[in-house]
């Protein structure tokens, strides 16, 4: 009885009545993501201002599963989640580095987000996720590293099953109940922005030091909070964490918030 | 509990800002800053005196170094004895999700600067094993300099000897070795030719955080890896990152290891 009540209560269908009604809320769902998955985090890229961006991953498919035939595929969004790109690599190193410029983008100065899904045909019993490493180069100068912060889409990790992409592994309340003030204080700086992203599929507002703000699903944008000493972030979505940018002249430093 | 770290080195300056509220705004106004550092193998206990606002505590490079850390008490919790033998679990106020972050700055003074969380989980002192982290993903061949700061915290109030080693994973091969200690926040200049896609960093017996700090034109970058087991999600997360090293420290224990 009890493992029927818990596989009613974690059903998907369960974990978003309860997110939406904010009853024992679930902030991260992966209950049906454990056997292969290929899991991404959504990484940002910049290439406005400029900005370049590398990317740094391994390939986690060979190192935890010593599988050969592996491969990845990076999809690349605009800030309004719209397909720019998508390259497939194979025969890739344990460790890899992918260079995000305007001339990788056609020219494109601006930001958005990208996902990288690994690809084997051989099954595992696990399934991955992918939360490498971003690094933000100003001026051509040294790049700022981050981890990725936040899974955020998924798909099987054999491409030829299905290659339908899915998200909504963040809950989102239908209330603006969820408090977040970042455990910085900004001071000393010329310039500080915050750079959001949407890791749901639907819409969700959110207000930073009480200015309102939407996001379409999957969106990012970025906020100048360079007159903030102290930033507070209320939202509908159980996980909204910022990446932020902090500049003093022409360095920058570049971390989770 | 998490207690907050800083990093001491002659090339930068670091300065620590902690907190005093949870990352969903609430604050309660009980809990105060300490510090804790080894004395004659015991740990001891201070109240800390540094400037501070009404949301945050601020610490300067003069108030850090790399044997001593802070933490967020009521003063009933620490009790007049302030000298302990062991770390306690003082409380759970910093047990949040996400983390209970402070921010540890380092800077080349009037020019670059990086942040990061400094935060150490208390359940993670009272556990021994083997870090595994990769060398080249956070850093750069070309910077002027990398360094890996790797903070260990045990709960127990010892300096143990221990080394770090560089392994190449495709060749199974001891490349070099470091020395660092128990309690305290080691510092490994990094060797350029040690940045490579198959080499990896493998702690023996203690557990740590590392910490990737690079220089070039002084610009810095400073970040940490994640443990292994975050990259699988299912049953078998800890078996397999297990099996890794179980490998790794095969190669290490090697009698006719020769480096």
């Amino acid at each position: 009885m009890k493992s029927f009540i818990r596989k009613i209560a974690t059903s998907n269908f369960s974990i978003k009545f309860r997110n939406m009604a904010g009853l024992r809320p679930v902030a991260l769902s992966s209950y049906m993501l454990k056997q292969n998955f290929t899991i991404s985090d959504g990484f940002p890229w910049r290439t406005d201002n400029n900005f370049k961006t590398n990317f740094k991953y391994s390939d986690l498919l060979k190192f935890f599963f010593n599988k050969n035939d592996t491969g990845i595929e990076i999809h690349f969004c605009d800030k309004n989640n719209n397909l720019l790109k998508k390259i497939n690599e194979i025969n890739i190193n344990l460790s890899n580095n992918f260079l995000i410029n305007k001339e990788f983008l056609n020219g494109l100065e601006d930001y958005g987000i990208f996902y990288i899904y690994h690809k084997s045909h051989e099954q595992i019993n696990s399934s991955i996720r992918n939360s490498c490493y971003t690094g933000f180069s100003y001026k051509n100068q040294l790049e700022s590293y981050v981890h990725g912060n936040c899974p955020t889409s998924y798909k099987p990790l054999n491409p030829n099953i299905n290659k339908n992409i899915k998200c909504d592994i963040v809950g989102r309340s239908l209330f603006l109940n969820q408090n977040y003030k970042i455990q910085r204080y900004f001071e000393n700086l010329s310039k500080s922005e915050i750079f959001i992203q949407n890791p749901t599929s639907k819409k969700i507002k959110f207000l930073i030091n009480k200015t309102s703000y939407e996001l379409n699903g999957k969106c990012c944008v970025i906020i100048d909070t360079s007159e903030f000493k102290e930033i507070e972030i209320i939202s509908n979505c159980y996980f909204l964490r910022p990446l932020i940018f902090c500049y003093q002249n022409n360095y920058i430093d570049v971390h989770h918030g | 509990m998490n207690f907050f770290f800083s990093i001491k080195s002659d090339e930068l300056d670091c300065s620590l800002t902690i907190p005093k509220f949870k990352n969903n705004n609430k604050i309660d106004n009980k809990y105060i800053l300490f510090s804790s550092k080894i004395e004659n193998n015991k740990w001891v206990i201070k109240e800390v005196n540094c400037p501070s606002n009404e949301n945050f505590y601020f610490l300067k490079n003069f108030d850090l170094d790399n044997h001593k850390f802070f933490f967020l008490a009521k003063k009933e919790e620490i009790g007049e004895e302030n000298v302990f033998l062991e770390l306690k679990n003082f409380n759970d106020y910093t047990d949040t999700m996400p983390e209970f972050r402070s921010n540890m700055k380092i800077e080349i003074k009037n020019k670059g600067f990086s942040s990061y969380q400094a935060d150490y989980p208390y359940n993670l002192t009272l556990k021994t094993g083997n870090v595994l982290s990769p060398v080249s993903t956070l850093f750069n061949k070309s910077s002027d300099k990398n360094f890996i700061f790797f903070k260990n915290i045990y709960f127990k109030p010892v300096k143990k000897e221990f080394y770090i080693y560089f392994v190449d994973v495709n060749k199974k091969e001891i490349l070099h070795k470091e020395i660092a200690y128990t309690n305290q926040t080691n510092q490994i200049i990094v060797d350029p030719e040690l940045i490579q896609s198959q080499n990896y960093i493998f702690s023996d017996r203690y557990l740590g955080i590392p910490i990737y700090v690079s220089i070039k034109n002084n610009h810095l970058s400073m970040e940490h890896t994640h443990p292994p087991h975050l990259y699988i999600w299912g049953d078998d997360k800890f078996q397999k990152v297990e099996n890794i090293k179980k490998k790794i420290n095969e190669i290490i224990h090697k009698k006719n290891s020769n480096i």
